[in-house]
């Protein structure tokens, strides 16, 4: 046991690499695989070697009864078929093939030995097991050959292969036995066995070797993966994070160990995410108690709910006022914005007239327009067209195309608003005709947090990227999508689509 | 003269709605400062309409209007208004009209949007 855990510690334990460990494993994988691959060539090899010694006892026993059909006859004495056939030694030429072959008998149909090529020893023996069994002239009887053992051979097992042998007429002249020594048979067998394995163990080795040298390589690359993702993994979190395995990894369990930093790092990126979207909450919260305070004392002292109002302090109020209101449209769609991406903003789709949300806005904003002296158009082709969809996202995209619009069409401008079919869409269009977008800057528009650089030959609309970017989403989420054109000096129209609802 | 009872827990928004409520409108207005002083105040005063902001410390509008039924039968037609920082999802019409509650504002809420809400409320009765 000590020495296996000694081997432990030195295989799997901390301080071995995990190139090596891996290396190891499928070192015994394939040294394993190997070897098994080797028995079954070795059992195969011995397969085929058997069934040529029985082939070999086949030929004998063809030969000798091709003979014995053209030259026994029972009606003949013994002396004159044995005179027929010619001496003993010169047959045994023919019939001795191998080494493995001990004896070979001839039978009659009586039983009586008619004929014998052996060894001197094996005839002794041989005498003693010169009865056939009832049960093996069965077998020959069925099929014309037959094998049985006997144990007791001097020199181990011997098989014996017999066969029956018919004379011209049909008539049963006896039988023809051949005993194979196995052991003659393993013995070479066993040489050959000896050279095959030595053979297929150097062949193994070089495969071993070259499959260990790519095991290798390939192990140390997912070491390197491996650990690249480790390190990621303790970088994303916190120092005060509950501390995780030294670096490198190097533990028994490294994909176990791997998958609980990734798990950790999960939880802790939940966790940042519930905090960011209370964080996000606390603040739109804590903004409005003041944003409150801001708005609605502008517009009570602008209708001169502490006393007199003068022209000059009016216009400062109303700077006041129209910026704390951009500030509040500003913080909602960020708010709306950490929803979206958290998957909390709710949407309630339902089957609504286009022109609804249209009207809500162009009357939302006919007062501050006209101030701006910018007309507002509204064009209804189809006043029973209908939207699937939230109106009240759908106004919120509206409305913010529109504060956009307004903020960049010049006085005796217009802002045209649409809708109409398209392709199983209705489409909104919120056009304007102020100076325009640089094509070079339109792309980026829609990204978050996008702020135009001072170098680029645009007015200054910052804050504009966010809200483009809340539209982009808003109306993805609602199978839709957005699209602006617009060409520098020609207004910008912006167009979005909704699903036509069905009917 | 009508009275007007404010249960906000947020003093900013109380004083603006009382200011614009009392100095522009001529109203007289209660002040409560969660759901539990609300309940106690309007069972006092029997006030002609309530605002309720949506979230305080101790429950939300919907807690209020219970606890009032619960407690005063009598002023469960009073009209009631919900001040509310976020658009509420779940708003149900009919849930919320048992309640006596009219309409919901946005807050911060608009000099206009207080003086609808108080003629609408008014008006009804």
């Amino acid at each position: 046991m000590r020495i296996f855990d000694y081997l432990k510690e030195k295989v799997l334990g901390d301080g071995v690499s995990l190139r090596v460990k891996i290396t190891m494993l499928v070192a015994v994988y394939l040294t394993m695989a190997l070897a098994v691959l080797t028995g079954i060539i070795i059992q195969l090899q011995q397969q085929a070697f058997l069934s040529k010694s029985e082939e070999s006892a086949r030929e004998v026993i063809n030969e000798l009864s091709s003979t014995l059909y053209h030259k026994w006859s029972p009606k003949r004495t013994t002396e004159a078929n044995r005179a027929a056939i010619g001496s003993y030694h010169a047959l045994s030429d023919i019939v001795f093939r191998n080494d493995s072959m001990v004896y070979v008998v001839f039978q009659d149909s009586k039983g009586e030995i008619q004929y014998i090529a052996k060894s001197l020893n094996d005839y002794v023996w041989m005498m003693n097991h010169s009865r056939l069994d009832p049960y093996a002239l069965r077998r020959v009887s069925i099929t014309g050959f037959a094998t049985r053992s006997f144990a007791s051979y001097p020199e181990g097992r011997v098989t014996e292969y017999i066969g029956a042998v018919y004379g011209k007429e049909k008539e049963l002249l006896g039988f023809i036995r051949v005993g194979v020594s196995e052991k003659t048979v393993l013995a070479s067998m066993g040489q050959m066995t000896r050279n095959t394995v030595i053979k297929i163990v150097a062949v193994n080795v070089l495969i071993l070797s070259a499959l260990l040298l790519v095991a290798f390589y390939a192990a140390s690359a997912l070491e390197m993966r491996l650990n690249k993702i480790h390190t990621q993994a303790k970088k994303m979190l916190p120092p005060s994070a509950p501390a995780i395995s030294p670096s490198p990894l190097s533990g028994a369990n490294v994909l176990v160990e791997l998958s609980r930093e990734l798990e950790e790092v999960d939880q802790f990126v939940q966790g940042l995410k519930h905090k960011f979207m209370e964080l996000a909450s606390t603040i739109s919260h804590e903004f409005r108690s003041p944003m409150q305070a801001i708005q609605g004392y502008t517009d009570f002292l602008r209708r001169g709910g502490a006393g007199k109002v003068t022209p000059e302090m009016d216009k400062y109020l109303k700077i006041i006022g129209e910026n704390s209101e951009r500030f509040q449209g500003f913080i909602d769609n960020v708010m709306d914005l950490v929803r979206l991406d958290g998957g909390k903003l709710q949407f309630e789709p339902v089957s609504f007239p286009a022109a609804e949300p249209l009207g809500k806005i162009a009357e939302f904003f006919s007062k501050q327009a006209a101030e701006s002296g910018i007309s507002i158009k509204l064009q209804l082709s189809a006043p029973e067209l209908h939207a699937f969809g939230d109106p009240n996202r759908v106004y919120q995209v509206l409305f913010n195309l529109v504060s956009n619009a307004l903020k960049f069409t010049p006085v005796g401008g217009c802002i045209e608003l649409m809708a109409r079919e398209n392709n199983g869409f209705v489409e909104f269009f919120v056009k304007d005709n102020g100076p325009g977008i640089a094509a070079e800057s339109q792309a980026r528009l829609f990204t978050e947090f996008y702020q135009v650089t001072d170098t680029e030959p645009v007015r200054g609309f910052k804050g504009l990227g966010i809200g483009l970017a809340l539209c982009k989403k808003l109306v993805r989420a609602q199978n839709g999508s957005i699209r602006l054109e617009s060409e520098s000096g020609k207004g910008v129209t912006v167009s979005f689509t909704i699903p036509v609802a069905l009917r | 003269m009508p009275t007007v009872l404010i249960v906000d827990d947020d003093p900013v928004s109380r004083q603006f709605m009382k200011d614009v409520l009392s100095a522009g409108m001529g109203l007289a207005v209660q002040e409560a400062r969660n759901v539990g002083e609300g309940i106690a105040l309007a069972q006092d005063s029997a006030p002609d309409l309530i605002l309720l902001d949506q979230h305080m410390p101790d429950g939300t509008a919907a807690d209020f209007c219970d606890g009032l039924i619960g407690k005063a039968p009598e002023l469960a037609a009073v009209p009631k208004w919900v001040v509310t920082g976020e658009r509420p999802l779940d708003w149900d019409e009919d849930i919320w009209r048992k309640r006596g509650v009219v309409g919901y504002m946005m807050k911060p809420c608009q000099i206009d949007q207080l003086e609808n809400a108080v003629r609408k409320a008014m008006g009804k009765k």
